[in-house]
Order: C-alpha cells, then structure tokens, then sequence
C-alpha cells in the first residue's frame, strides 16, 4: 500500500473550458445564404474557418466539427454562385454597354 | 453573458479569401448599379418566387443610409440593415486595429440567441414581403 504524505499530493491545475461550439449557427447561415443574400455565406465561410480552426487547436468544443464544416462548404458554394452571376452580369452589362456605343458610332 | 473587446492574433482570423470575395463583390455591385441606370435586378429569388427575398431593400438602404435618410433606410429592411452594420464594424475593427466584438456566452445562452436571431429574421422577412415594394 502506498502512503502518500501531503508534499507528494499534488492536486492538477483545474483544465480551461473549451469554447462551446457554434455549428448550429454556421449551417444556418450557410443555408440562408445559399438560397437568399451572398452575406450569409461569407459570414458562415468566415465563422466556419475561424471555428474550425479554433477546433484544432483545442480552444472549441469539437462535437460540432461536422456541422461547421458544412455549414462552411455552404458558404463557399453559396458565394461561388454568387461571385458567377455577379460575373456574368458584369459581362453582359459590358457587352450591351459595347452595342449601344456600337450603335450610337453608326448613326455619326 | 457578456461581450468583450478581444485582441485577435492576425488582421483575417477567417482567412483572408472571404474579404477578398466580399471586398470584389462590394466592388461589382457597386459597377452593375453604375451601369445599369435604369434600375437592376439583382434578386434571382425575387425573380424566380415573385416574393422578396430576406435582403431585398438592402441596396436600397443603404443608398438612403449615405444621402443622410435614416429613418427611410431603417424602413427599407430594418434587420439586415443593422446585422450588416455590424458585420462591417466587425470587419473594420478587426482588419483595421485587430480587436473584435466578441461574445461570451454558455451553450443554452447561444441556443436562445439563435432561436431569437432566426424569430427576427423571420418578422423581418414578413414585414419585406407584406410591405416592400
């Protein structure tokens, strides 16, 4: 039996709480982005990175990791889409901006 | 439940691809307004339903936030007005002094958060549906 004297009892330091995760959150925002305003999927693109990060390095509560990282993958489809019709209406806006000017030089 | 002004260790804590998407699509709206004077649809939701999406009245906003109309922005749409104010202090706070707005909260008192964002957010869609035009 060991025998333990008081010098040897060493109580640990009391371990810091994790971050409670936030997934619920990102996968919101990442579905509301995907289907309405390109906000909501940069800021679930933007939260998810953080909170994934944050996962890794132990600061966060990990249960949540798959749900914040598809909330983000939403996020980063959702303004992919987004980024494409805003360039395609650029390209469309440039091609009739070229015929009315087309248009305007054929009459002089 | 509180908030606190924290130091972040780097000016893009969420990468800097999303400022980079956010700054360009900043950039682009503003030029599709430019060039279309006569007035753009940007909403494929509103185009496709026929009913106003959750952000619509937002350019709006803040066009009427910038010739000093407050009141007349805050109209527009109420909630997302101020969620993207705060969403751009918190850009600007964090890229420009590396401090951010951070909350601290228990997982009940985040859940209840989340459950109050998703009723405003809902009211404020009804209200653009019922009374945007």
């Amino acid at each position: 039996m060991d025998i333990y004297t008081n010098d040897q009892i060493h109580t640990p330091p009391p371990l810091e709480q994790p971050e409670p995760h936030r997934g619920m959150l990102v996968l919101i925002f990442g579905i509301i982005g995907l289907f309405t305003c390109a906000i909501f999927s940069i800021l679930a693109w933007v939260f998810g990175n953080e909170d994934l990060k944050k996962m890794e390095s132990g600061r966060m509560d990990p249960a949540g990791r798959d749900t914040t990282n598809a909330g983000r993958i939403l996020g980063i489809i959702g303004v992919a889409m987004n980024v494409i019709g805003l360039l395609a209406g650029l390209v469309a806006a440039v091609f009739m901006f070229g015929l009315t000017m087309a248009g305007i030089n054929s009459l002089f | 439940m509180r908030l606190l002004l924290e130091r972040t260790s780097t000016r893009f804590p969420g990468g800097k691809g999303p400022v980079l998407v956010l700054s360009f699509s900043l950039v682009g709206y503003v030029g599709l307004h430019l060039l279309y004077e006569s007035g753009l649809k940007l909403c494929w939701f509103r185009s496709l339903t026929g009913i106003n999406c959750p952000a619509c009245g937002l350019s709006r906003a803040f066009l009427s936030l910038f010739r000093g109309r407050f009141v007349q922005a805050f109209l527009y749409n109420p909630f997302m007005l101020l969620f993207s104010l705060g969403m751009f202090l918190q850009l600007f706070s964090t890229t420009v002094f590396k401090r951010r707005i951070a909350l601290e909260a228990s997982a009940s008192e985040r859940n209840l958060l989340l459950v109050a964002f998703l009723v405003l957010f809902l009211l404020n869609w009804l209200y653009l549906i019922l009374f945007l035009p």
